[in-house]
């Protein structure tokens, strides 16, 4: 918890304040030391244009965190809304919402991002909109399970014999019921918006900035897997330690919410 | 004569997140052969456990056994492997469950959950045990077994299920029969059948059978033996009559005194044994009943009795003596029936004169069905068919009859969860279900309700302080401050702890939770309180606890009460007018002694015969009633009781019978009242 807390805490600081941490500037190509294994110089090696590898993953944890973050809130706000009303008032609207859901499902998520992004036109924050389409409907149907579930347990029952409005209802008695699985979902999401965010990246979607983000920097790694490991292997690390960590710190709020645990 | 089965000193610890919690400690248990032994006590006394610990099921339940043996006819189950122990299981030893429907699986036909166990612990072929299961549901008394062979366990009434569970448990003809709360989920009538059944299947297979539940009643009706356990351990051990006569623990002559009888006086409080069960994590030193017992002295706080053999029978407690010879108090049982109809009578006369609070005019509620593929077949639940009955201010009008008669969803209509088919619910004069859009809020005002389950009628996540502020908060827009003066006040008036106002329901046992359940309903001062099955699932010494509280604050607020439960002596203790219900219909209608004395309805008769009377020298000799209640999608015609009465006639099955006055302040919808 602590290390996750820790590990959390350094992406951070390296997505605010990139050129206090980082010993190169990501814009710096040395053609004398292309694809270089890490060494005392180059902590993680360089890439095939001579960048330092350490320095493009603290640059590049601004757009990453940026993506993997900010698509899974909005998606997962917009998702969870959409489940709620469609649990809670079921009849047409559960209808109306799930077959939406069920439109945007049928479509490939690559297929509508591109579609977005062409719409909106190219930048971070399309990329960003692009991944929360792709992702609602997961959500909006975990959270619609669950509505159900907790909707036929007694004490909403309770609620409505005594009067409560129908919005207090489902804001003070179902939403805090159901925060579970979607924290679970949204924590775990992060890593897969990161990784959709470099397809995109690849597509030529989105900004083509100097500073690649994680994702990106993956994708491009991979063709050198053969001669020059470690391009590819430190973001796949820095991806996986930032979702591992974002986990931990979940579950440790799960359980912080769970009244049995206070 | 050695027993079939002996359980010596044994211990068993679950593990919590490493955490060593010790669940029974040192418990002695012997079961002879042919013998039915009940064990009972509270929820979290250890039975279960116990039973677990026989089948060694507790192995797979984070249990670990610590200490002591469990020999069957002299072979060790402690030190079996898990490969000897489960040929063991359902040949040698079988168990049945309270939830017939989750301990049956659900994706596999109930013939082939017999054949199953044929097959694995017997050399039978395939059909000769397909031949074999017909036989077992056919002797459990199931009707069309071969049908019912090809049946999921959904498409059988909750009796069924519990039969064909028996069938599967008989299977292989074990020595011994486990029988966790095997009737706690089912109606009194059909109890009467499947205690019946198990004691038939006893003396034919000269079977032991381990019977656990926390029903007095049902320990008197069948066991040869009892063994109550609390917190844990064995308290007391003794032959059925001995017990029944004189308990030498005090917490077993608490148990017994809480029972409430069927004569007993009704304008006498509950008996209760003060505060709940100990949680096993926070026992208390030296004998684990001393916080709660009268007896108690220093030594109880201090040291722990140990059981001890006296006179054939045995008890764990230091004042044994001190209890044999305090004079028992005889309750002299009222009977002045006489004296009751006058009052009926005059009961009747005064109806007549003054408004009811509640008035309930010929209410329906149909649910439809659609099957098929294209909805083709609708097809309507006669859940409540056409109930008239009125409730008068400061009166409690008790609700009965068996699971699906519709006296649940009668409430929820009177609580606006159900929208009535047709009908009309005036309260105080005014017609609730048609109130206008403005009044939605204010009509659920003056009618409150306590619902069953102290568990799941509490959000979780909510303060209790929040929680019995709700309506405060809904319905006078109460916050902060002004609240938690308010709630504080009915909090003390329910007995609850103001320190309790921050902490979460969690950390309060179920007959605290109930009290929370009151203390909310009563909340916003209303006059009319629906308790749907309030007490039904506590332990018998916290539901008279909660029964008394209902009584008091009856008393104190001048509350009316519809009391709707499935346990007629509550039912008794707590009415003064009691409505029956069959099939959706009201049947009988009268007031408490007069309902008890003279039943009328035929099915009235059956389901008062049906109790366990906690008295072993009354046993039944009899089935009170046979079959099972119809499908309400599907009614039978006339009567709806005409398919399971011993008086039915051609007129019953042909014409329905009108609820009719018979007598002052009793009506009944019979063709041949009784």
């Amino acid at each position: 918890m602590l290390s996750a807390s820790l590990i959390i805490v350094f992406i951070v600081a390296c997505a605010i304040f990139p050129e206090w941490i980082a010993p190169y500037s990501p814009l710096d190509m040395n053609v004398n030391h292309i694809l270089q294994p890490p060494s005392a110089a180059y902590l993680l090696g360089t890439d095939q244009f001579g960048r330092d590898v350490f320095t493009l993953l603290v640059y590049g944890s601004r757009q990453s965190l940026l993506t993997g973050i900010g698509s899974v809130l909005i998606g997962g706000l917009a998702g969870a809304l959409c489940g709620l009303l469609a649990g809670y008032h079921g009849r047409w609207l559960d209808t109306f919402f799930m077959r939406l859901i069920d439109v945007v499902m049928s479509i490939p998520g690559i297929l509508l991002a591109l579609a977005i992004s062409v719409a909106l036109g190219s930048g971070p924050l399309t990329i960003i909109l692009a991944i929360s389409v792709a992702v609602i409907p997961g959500y909006a149907r975990v959270m619609r399970g669950q509505v159900i579930a907790v909707k036929s347990r007694q004490f909403i029952d309770a609620a409505r014999a005594i009067g409560t409005p129908n919005r207090e209802i489902m804001l003070r008695h179902i939403l805090p019921n159901c925060l579970s699985p979607m924290l679970v979902m949204m924590t775990t999401g992060i890593g897969f918006s990161i990784l959709i965010s470099s397809a995109l990246s690849f597509l030529g979607l989105g900004e083509i900035s100097e500073i690649p983000d994680w994702g990106y920097l993956l994708s491009q790694g991979r063709s050198y897997m053969t001669i020059a490991w470690w391009i590819a292997t430190f973001p796949g690390l820095a991806i996986t330690c930032l979702v591992v960590s974002v986990n931990l710190i979940g579950d440790e709020l799960r359980n912080r919410l769970d009244p049995r645990n206070s | 004569m050695k027993p079939l089965l002996e359980v010596k000193e044994l211990s068993v610890d679950f593990y919590k997140h490493g955490n060593a919690i010790n669940v029974i400690d040192k418990v002695n248990l012997r079961i002879n052969s042919g013998e039915i032994v009940c064990m009972i006590g509270e929820s979290g006394s250890g039975k279960t456990i116990t039973s677990l610990s026989i089948m060694r099921l507790i192995d797979f339940n984070s249990g670990k056994i610590t200490h002591g043996d469990i020999e069957l006819s002299g072979v060790s189950l402690v030190t079996l492997t898990k490969q000897e122990i489960s040929v063991l299981r359902g040949k040698k030893i079988a168990m049945i469950f309270q939830e017939p429907m989750s301990a049956l699986d659900p994706v596999f036909t109930i013939g082939d959950q017999i054949v199953e166990v044929l097959i694995r612990h017997t050399n039978l072929t395939k059909p000769a045990a397909r031949e074999q299961a017909i036989t077992l549901l056919q002797r459990v008394g199931i009707p069309e077994p071969e049908v019912r062979m090809k049946q999921y366990p959904y498409e059988l009434s909750g009796g069924m299920r519990q039969r064909a569970m028996i069938a599967i448990a008989l299977a292989c003809e074990p020595e011994l029969l486990i029988a966790d709360e095997p009737t706690t989920a089912l109606d009194v009538t059909i109890q009467a059948q499947i205690l019946n059944l198990l004691k038939e299947i006893r003396d034919e297979f000269n079977m032991s059978i381990l019977f656990i539940t926390h029903d007095l009643g049902i320990a008197a009706e069948i066991a040869d033996r009892i063994v109550v356990m609390y917190a844990g351990k064995v308290i007391e051990q003794a032959a059925v009559h001995e017990l029944f006569e004189q308990p030498f623990h005090p917490y077993t002559s608490g148990l017994l005194q809480s029972v409430v009888t069927m004569d007993s006086d009704r304008t006498e409080k509950l008996f209760t044994i003060n505060g709940s069960i100990p949680s096993l994590s926070e026992l208390p030193t030296g004998c684990r009943f001393h916080p709660r017992c009268a007896y108690a002295t220093d030594r109880c706080r201090s040291e722990e009795p140990e059981l001890v053999s006296q006179s054939g029978r045995e008890a764990a407690c230091w004042n044994i003596e001190k209890l044999l010879h305090e004079p028992q108090q005889q309750v002299e049982p009222k009977r002045i029936i006489a004296a009751d109809r006058a009052i009926a009578a005059s009961f009747e006369h005064e109806q007549k004169q003054r408004l009811p609070l509640l008035e309930v005019r010929a209410i329906k509620k149909y649910f439809s069905i659609e099957q098929g593929l294209f909805k083709q077949n609708k097809k309507l639940i006669h859940a409540v068919d056409d109930v008239s009955f009125q409730i008068g201010k400061g009166e409690t009008f008790g609700l009965v009859g068996e699971s699906g008669c519709g006296k649940s969803t009668l409430g929820r209509v009177l609580l606006q969860l159900e929208q009535a088919t047709s009908g009309q619910v005036l309260f105080e004069g005014k017609d609730v279900l048609r109130a206008p859009a403005g009044e939605w809020k204010s009509s659920r005002r003056d009618i409150q309700f306590v619902f069953q389950d102290p568990y799941g009628s509490i959000n979780p996540r909510w303060k209790v302080g929040d929680i019995i502020g709700e309506p405060l908060w809904v319905h006078e827009s109460l916050k902060g401050q002004a609240k938690r003066q308010k709630v504080v006040e009915v909090m003390e008036l329910v007995g609850l702890n103001p320190a309790a106002y921050d902490r979460l329901p969690h950390e309060f046992s179920g007959g605290q939770r109930q009290r929370i359940s009151i203390a909310r309903a009563i909340a916003l001062k209303p006059k009319f309180i629906v308790a749907d099955e309030a007490v039904s699932a506590l332990d018998v010494s916290v539901q008279s606890q909660i029964v008394n509280l209902m009584q008091e604050l009856q008393g104190q607020l001048d509350l009316s009460y519809l009391f709707i439960a499935h346990g007629l002596n509550i039912v008794r203790h707590i009415s003064d007018r009691i409505g029956v219900m069959y099939l959706g219909k009201l049947v009988e209608i009268a007031t408490t002694d007069e309902l008890f004395a003279h039943p009328a309805h035929h099915y009235t008769k059956a389901l008062l015969a049906a109790i366990p009377l906690p008295d072993p020298t009354r046993r039944k000799t009899f089935l009170p009633l046979q079959g099972e209640m119809p499908s309400p999608a599907n009614p039978p015609t006339g009567c709806r009781f005409h398919t399971r009465c011993t008086a039915a006639t051609d007129l019953c099955k042909k014409i329905e019978p009108a609820l009719q006055r018979i007598g002052p302040g009793h009506l009944a919808a019979c063709h041949y009242p009784a």
